[in-house]
Parts: C-alpha cells; structure tokens; sequence
C-alpha cells in the first residue's frame, strides 16, 4: 500500500473514531434520558435541555480526543513562528530564544512608530532640539 | 456568484466524508445496542437500552450538522472575503 492510501485511510478512520467517541460520549445522557422516559417525565423542557448536555459532552469529547490523541483537525502548512526558530535555535542548544524572539518582535510591531522626522525645524525651541538649532546659529 | 462559489468541492468532499462516516458510526451504535438488547432479553432493560441508543442517533446526527456547519462556515467566510462584492 502507498503512503498516501495509508495515509488517507488513516484520515479516514480517524473521523470514523471522532464520531464513535462522540456517540460514546452522549451516553450518560441517554441513560438519564432513558431514566426520565421510564419513569413518565419525558417532557419537552426536560428532552430539549438533555439534548443539549449531549451535544456538549459529545463535542467536548471530539474536540479532546482531537487534539489529545489524534492532532488537530487543519494541521498548518508552514510551520507557526516560534517552532521555526525553535528549530534554529535547538541546533545551537537554545531552546528558550524562540518565545523570548517572539516576544520581541511583537514589541517590534506594536511600537509606535514616530509619524514626524527626528529634527522638528518648526520648534527649534525645544529641548530636544536644542543641539541641533544651535548647528544653524553660525 | 452561483451555488458552486459558496460551498466549493472541497466542502462537498467533506460532506460526503461526514455523511459516509457519521452513518458508519450510527450504524455501529445500531449494531451493538442490538447486540446487548439480544444479550439482555425482554424487560425493561431493554426498552431503556432501546431509548439510549434512540438519544445517542440524535445526538449523533446533531453533531454531524455541528461538523457540517463548521465547514461550510469557513468556506462561506473565504468565498465571501474573496468575492468582487467585497474588492468592488
């Protein structure tokens, strides 16, 4: 068999799996539900809010044994920024420099950037000009 | 911009992995809810086993709406980032 058949049919019982853990998942609210029923309480305000719980149990299974045992569902292309230089900086024994990159470029991004040139010539009189202006007296 | 801009082939092949899968798993539900009820016998164990395996199709077939919904979101959401409606 191929790769890729090996693969696909991985991917596809993988799906099949997710929606038996899904079903297994409801199950404690089947059982309530076939408790309600055999005891004549099967109304709709009770039904509609068992659903409900079902449903939630159901895709909070999905979602954990997702991510838990079988990868996420949109695996990424290329790889997130921080596994990048992760990557890089493991060949030189620096794991840590990935978050603390990050970090820093994030800082990067989110500096403002000054919107007017460094020597203000409208206001030779400030402070911070002082310098400069005393260029232009000569 | 037609139909086939807002679903997509891609989003058809998932529905019919969803489809194929989620009934796949129903039947399975089925199969062993059988299995019990024949292990069980009559009583009313087995109109309760009968009324779980009821909830979990239910159940089931909500999650498979859930999925579908999912997918078509996003390929909705890309198709109407892309569309000359928005970059008219």
């Amino acid at each position: 068999m191929s790769n890729l058949a090996h693969s696909s049919f991985r991917n596809e019982a993988r799906l099949y799996l997710l929606y038996v853990v899904a079903g297994a998942a409801a199950i404690p609210a089947g059982i309530v539900y076939a408790v309600l029923v055999a005891t004549g309480w099967e109304r709709w305000w009770t039904v509609v809010p068992l659903l409900a719980v079902g449903l939630g149990t159901a895709l909070f299974a999905w979602r954990y044994v997702e991510k838990k045992y079988l990868g996420k569902r949109f695996a990424p292309a290329v790889p997130a920024i921080p596994a990048a230089y992760n990557v890089q900086g493991s060949a030189f024994g620096l794991r840590a420099v990935g978050g603390i990159t990050v970090a820093a470029s994030f800082v990067v991004f989110c500096a403002e950037v000054p919107n007017r040139p460094y020597i203000d010539q409208a206001n030779s009189s400030g402070q911070g000009n002082a310098f400069i202006a005393s260029l232009d007296v000569d | 911009m037609g139909w086939s801009d807002w679903t997509g082939s891609e989003n058809l092949k998932a529905i019919v992995r969803h489809t194929l899968h989620c009934t796949a798993a129903v039947l399975s539900f089925m199969w062993v809810s059988w299995l019990v009820r024949i292990g069980v016998g009559e009583g009313l164990l087995k109109a309760c086993i009968e009324n779980v395996e009821r909830f979990v199709l239910v159940v089931l077939f909500l999650v498979f709406l859930f999925n579908i919904g999912y997918d078509l979101w996003k390929e909705i959401l890309r198709n109407v980032k892309s569309s000359p409606l928005v970059f008219s």
